[in-house]
């Protein structure tokens, strides 16, 4: 059986005034049903363009698909109509974005918006069964008192009530993929936790795949079972999360990874990556992260670094990967 | 209602006169709530805030959303005159000083904001954006102007050549260095730090943190720092405040707050703080629920609904902010 997704080599470039943007250049990574893949990089690394191009869902005009692979059960989405890509967009894989109040529509109520999915993929039309339906949906993330609810507007409810409700609406027709994507980032710290318990609860009960994006490396250590690094627009390392905490063997992984303040780690200044993230418009040649890199020698800035494998499931795109790995 | 005697807050450092205090500050908004024709209802934003900051010093602020961070910030700059209390720079009452007074307070105390996309003014070169406070607050001339600009870019990290560039022209952490020049133009004794690395690359705000201090350092200016990245505030801070709801639950210093946290919602902050460790962190959130409407506040303390240790008491008596340690102040019913 194939994996629910395998992404090959993908590229997704942006037509601008000031030149093309390789926004996603050549990614590749594949999930299972039941695993969850975290995406992390900074703005501008590409996490989000790779999702929103999983699905096509890429801003009309400027951004454009031009190589690879998306192969979703195997079948690759690249090839397929419009019309069919609508069909899977929202029942076989369903999205859940950064913020709840721009994902739900102000002047509907949570209930009409909520029958919105079952009706179209699931041509649903009786409305006790789409009542019905909804409030199950409702109850299963843990919405208090779920018939009242229906009748409210996004506006009434708290912002972790709305992620839930998102998220209610991105289950309901049993998706096989789910895309989050920061879905926590705009919450209070407390309440961050809370949505993330959900996610992980649904994920198991649907055994979904699930790509999480995010720039927060503790809601990766949360809920993800691997992780890729992305940076200008590629996965510089990618492997299991445990091997990826224990033995970055990217610089910039490493040096992500030591940037962070921690409580109780006294220190008079705080690492930092020096300079400034890339402009993917004007790449220089060989590493992209070599003007930043504190372990950069000469050969990086001519030679474009190819990926090289760690065991079967750690890959990482640095010529100096395998001296990483040892220290 | 939390009210704490002003008198029982001191400053942390004996022989230190504090550059600003917050003395039983208390800021009231009338909202309408169910439309025009509504109820004016009262929304106690910031409820009986007693503080105060030492020159050259850090005061770390904490706390989720319609806490009141924002309002205290807007306290502290002088943009909003509080309902009940007093807001004091070096020992005057900020809202009865003269207009030369005034003028003293503004070149003493600025800000820098959350998201330097829409902080700094796009139609306007960072030679504009930078020594527009010295044109309006100092007679410089414009050669000194241009020698002054040079130096706070050189401080900031910016190239000279950064002056004729217009904002959209910098990458975000850019910006903030832009919006940090233009802060400590004046020399302030105090500036208002409002969230300044949220919106920045993890890769970025560890640089900005840095230069931060190194200002702090080099021209003895004290912050307040207002944030929710608890390391981040660990690290910048001498002494630090948690807010709940318009009220402080808790204010130490920052080894004591840090080290031995007492207040229930201090600890549930804390321990969703924890560094990324995979395989060793518990999807079991801290507390239920989410913080309630600041228009309907529970009964006796405020934090009681979400309390994994509330009491009957609770829902009764609302806790004062109390001293039980030198220095270290709560506002809990059972914390001895």
């Amino acid at each position: 059986m194939p994996p629910l997704l395998e992404v090959k080599n993908l590229q997704t470039h942006f037509i601008t005034r000031s030149g093309v943007a390789r926004a996603v250049d050549g990614v590749t990574f594949s999930l299972e049903r039941g695993q969850t893949l975290g995406l992390v990089g900074e703005s501008g690394s590409g996490k989000s363009v790779t999702c929103s191009s999983i699905v096509r869902l890429l801003p009309k005009g400027s951004g454009r698909i031009v190589g690879g692979e998306v192969l979703f059960e195997g079948r690759n989405l690249l090839d397929i109509s419009e019309n069919e890509m609508r069909r899977i967009r929202g029942s076989q894989i369903s999205f859940v974005t950064q913020d709840p109040m721009t994902s739900l529509n102000p002047v509907y109520s949570i209930g009409n918006q909520m029958e919105e999915p079952l009706r179209y993929h699931q041509g649903m039309r009786n409305h006790g069964q789409l009542h019905a339906k909804v409030v199950e949906a409702l109850t299963q993330v843990g919405i208090p008192s779920p018939e009242r609810r229906v009748k409210d507007y996004p506006h009434q409810l708290s912002g972790g009530q709305r992620q839930r409700v998102v998220t209610a609406m991105a289950i309901e027709c049993q998706p096989s993929l789910l895309i989050a994507d920061e879905p926590t980032t705009a919450l209070d710290v407390t309440v961050q936790i809370q949505i993330l318990r959900l996610l992980k609860d649904v994920q198991k009960e649907l055994n979904l795949g699930m790509i999480l994006v995010t720039h927060d490396l503790s809601v990766i250590a949360r809920t993800c079972d691997k992780v890729a690094v992305m940076y200008a627009g590629r996965i510089v390392e990618e492997g299991p999360i445990d091997e990826i905490f224990a033995r970055p063997r990217h610089p910039y992984t490493r040096s992500l990874m030591r940037a962070i303040p921690q409580i109780g780690r006294k220190e008079d200044r705080l690492y930092s990556i020096p300079g400034q993230p890339p402009d993917v418009r004007r790449l220089p040649q060989g590493c992209p992260f070599a003007p930043r890199c504190p372990d950069v020698i000469d050969r990086c800035t001519h030679e474009a670094p190819t990926e090289q494998f760690f065991g079967s499931n750690h890959r990482a795109r640095c010529l100096r990967a395998e001296e990483m790995g040892a220290s | 209602m939390t009210t704490s005697p002003a008198s029982t807050v001191t400053a942390p450092k004996a022989g230190d006169t504090p550059l600003i205090e917050l003395l039983n500050v208390t800021k009231v908004y009338t909202v309408r709530a169910g439309g025009f024709r509504g109820q004016g209802r009262q929304l106690r934003a910031v409820d009986g805030v007693s503080l105060s900051v030492p020159a050259a010093t850090t005061l770390g602020l904490v706390g989720e959303s319609g806490c009141g961070k924002t309002t205290l910030s807007r306290l502290l700059l002088r943009q909003e005159p509080p309902t009940t209390g007093e807001v004091r720079y070096a020992g005057k009452n900020v809202w009865s000083m003269g207009r030369g007074g005034q003028k003293d307070f503004h070149r003493q105390v600025s800000a820098v904001f959350q998201d330097p996309y829409s902080s700094l003014n796009p139609r306007h070169r960072v030679r504009e954006i930078v020594t527009e406070p010295l044109m309006v607050n100092s007679g410089m001339s414009r050669h000194d102007r241009e020698e002054k600009l040079q130096s706070l870019l050189s401080d900031v990290g910016l190239p000279p050549a950064a002056a004729g560039l217009y904002p959209h022209e910098f990458s975000g952490g850019q910006r903030q260095r832009i919006a940090i020049a233009r802060a400590i133009a004046l020399n302030p004794g105090l500036v208002v730090l409002d969230e300044p690395v949220s919106a920045l690359d993890v890769s970025i705000r560890a640089q900005i943190l840095n230069l931060l201090k190194e200002l702090q350092e080099r021209h003895q200016i004290a912050y307040v720092f207002i944030a929710h990245d608890l390391a981040a505030v660990e690290h910048m801070s001498d002494q630090m405040a948690v807010m709940y709801l318009g009220a402080l639950v808790e204010y130490a210093p920052v080894e004591g707050l840090y080290g031995n946290p007492l207040h229930p919602y201090t600890k549930a902050l804390l321990l969703a703080s924890q560094p990324p460790q995979p395989g060793k962190m518990s999807l079991e959130a801290p507390l239920s629920g989410e913080v309630p409407s600041p228009l309907n506040l529970p009964s006796g303390c405020r934090f009681r609904t979400r309390c994994p240790i509330a009491e009957a008491r609770c829902a009764e008596l609302s806790p004062q902010l109390r001293e039980v340690r030198p220095g270290h102040y709560v506002s809990c019913h059972l914390v001895n």
